[in-house]
Formats: structure tokens, C-alpha cells, sequence
């Protein structure tokens, strides 16, 4: 592949990736609350203190609430398979499962939301799409 | 309150690469502004990924050749760096065997069709069209060709309990 593309390629990367963070910051107090939802909603899912219907609804509500998660709507629909008017509550349903089977644990998902080691968090990225996968197939 | 906000943006900003990792490695869609997809003519010689696939979808029988060059190029670190820890860890691939096991699905991907012509050249003109829906199928086609190819694998190694005599 010629370097010139691919040099292109990596410029392209990087620019793409800079402009998403930087229309992020501009709410990032609001995506703040996100946050604390989405920690706050798995730590009850780990501690079995929220009933798996209800927690699903939850998450569906967080990041319906979430401009920013469009983007991410769409690549799950893709990658799912499903409507992108299903796609958070299939994409919700799928995680709290995983969770509540132990499949992917409540540590694995906060470190993919707090960590701060890139390559781990890599991992974890592609560990999550494959059990997502695996689990929505299962059950679909 | 202020003290209660910067811990709000700090942990914000944790959140966004790990929300938006995913995002970003649509990036690897084609550069703006060119609608059709520069073609070399040459599958061991790919301008890109999409000429690769295109390649290989078209002419079936360049598949292997195809494959070694993606390979190639993954070990020279020229495809999709540092987003295929995320696609090897998606295929369950060990990190040594990243670029193979993601070249192997993407070619597999292709020829068998799980990645239409329509899509790779859509893949192609994601980024441009804030197509994030295109680039989401190409995850799950990667994923199902290389399921595919595990199990083919499986299917073709003989049985150590096979009737192969070892069982005597």
C-alpha cells in the first residue's frame, strides 16, 4: 500500500479523533453525569441490588439521554444486526447479561470506562464486541 | 462546587476515549473527498484496504495473495496500528498473531460476500458520510468470517480420537 496514503490514513486518523474529542468538551459537564450514571449502574448490577429489567432500562435511559451516543447507536445496530431504534436497548441488554452471568465482569467494565492505560483498554474494547456478539446471537 | 466540577470533567474525560475508542476506529475509512477508490491493478500491491478487498472479491483465486500483503503490511505496522489490539482481542486472536488473524478475516470477509461490494465501498465513503451503521456491519462481518475460518480449521484437523488407529 503506497506510503503516501498511508500517511493520509494516519493524518485522517488523528484529525478524525481530535475532532470527536473536541465537540466532546464542549459538554463535558453533562457527559460527567453519564459517567457517574453508568459507574453507579454497574456497581448495582455487581452488587445485585437492581432487578436485570430494570437495569436494562436504565442504561437504555442513559445513553438515550446522551447526544453524543448517536454515533455509538448506529455501530451497534451495524454490528448487531438490529434497527438503530433497538440498538441501545439490544446493546443493554446484551452488557447486563454479561454481567449477570459473570461473563464480563463489573472490574473489566470500569476499567474500560476509568482506566487509563490505552492498550488495556484496547483489549477490553475488542473483548466486549466479541462477547456482546456472542451473547446477543445467543439470545436473538 | 468547583472542587465537585473538575472531578466531574476529570472523570469525563476518562470516559471519552474509552466511549469513543470504538468511534475512532472508523477512521480507517477512506480519506475526504475522493469518492472512488484509487485501484493499483496489482492485489500484492494494494493502494488500500478497500482496494484489497475489492481485489480479492473480484478474482477469488488472488485470495492467498491478497492475504500476504495485508499480512505484510500489518507486521510493518502499516494497517489500522494501534486499533488492531482491539480487532485481535475481537477475533480472540494472541496479540502476536493480530495482523494475520485480521488479514485472514478480512479476505475471507470479502470472497464470501458477508462484505458486499456496496459495503466496502460504502466503508470507503464512511467517514465522509458519518456512516457509523457501515462501519459496524464491517466489525460483524470480520467476526462471523472469522468464526468461520476457526471452524473450518477444526473441521479439516484430524481427530487425535479419530478412527485413525491411535484409539488402539
Amino acid at each position: 500500500m503506497g506510503q503516501r496514503n498511508l500517511r493520509s490514513t494516519a493524518v485522517a486518523l488523528a484529525l478524525w479523533s481530535c475532532s470527536i474529542t473536541a465537540a466532546a468538551s464542549a459538554e463535558q459537564i453533562a457527559e460527567a453525569t453519564f459517567d457517574d450514571k453508568m459507574l453507579a449502574l454497574i456497581a448495582a448490577v455487581d452488587s445485585g441490588s437492581i432487578e436485570t429489567g430494570d437495569a436494562v432500562t436504565q442504561c437504555v435511559g442513559n445513553f438515550a439521554a446522551e447526544s453524543k451516543t448517536e454515533k455509538l447507536r448506529d455501530v451497534i445496530a451495524g454490528f448487531l444486526g438490529v434497527p438503530r431504534e433497538a440498538a441501545f436497548e439490544t446493546g443493554c441488554g446484551a452488557v447486563i447479561r454479561l454481567l449477570d452471568t459473570g461473563e464480563f465482569s463489573a472490574d473489566d467494565l470500569r476499567q474500560l470506562i476509568e482506566g487509563k492505560n490505552a492498550r488495556s483498554k484496547a483489549v477490553l474494547s475488542g473483548q466486549l464486541l466479541r462477547a456482546l456478539y456472542f451473547k446477543h446471537e445467543a439470545g436473538a | 462546587m468547583s472542587g465537585n466540577r473538575s472531578q466531574r470533567t476529570r472523570r469525563s474525560r476518562r470516559w471519552i476515549p474509552a466511549a469513543l475508542l470504538l468511534l475512532s476506529l472508523a477512521a480507517c475509512a477512506g480519506p475526504q473527498g475522493k469518492r472512488e477508490i484509487p485501484r493499483s491493478g496489482d492485489v500484492s500491491r494494494p493502494t488500500n484496504l478497500y482496494d484489497l478487498m475489492l481485489s480479492v472479491q473480484e478474482t477469488p483465486a488472488y485470495r492467498e495473495t491478497g492475504a500476504k500483503a495485508c499480512i505484510r503490511q500489518a507486521k510493518a505496522g502499516n494497517v489500522l496500528k494501534e486499533f488492531l489490539p482491539v480487532i485481535a482481542a475481537m477475533l480472540d486472536a494472541p496479540p502476536e498473531k493480530a495482523g494475520k488473524t485480521f488479514c485472514r478475516a478480512l479476505v475471507e470477509a470479502a470472497v464470501a460476500g458477508d462484505f458486499s461490494e456496496a459495503d466496502i465501498r460504502a466503508m470507503y465513503l464512511a467517514r465522509q458520510q458519518r456512516d457509523f451503521r457501515t462501519f459496524g456491519r464491517f466489525l460483524r462481518a470480520l467476526l462471523v468470517a472469522n468464526e468461520r475460518l476457526g471452524a473450518q480449521q477444526a473441521a479439516a484437523t484430524p481427530s487425535l480420537t479419530g478412527s485413525a488407529g491411535l484409539r488402539n
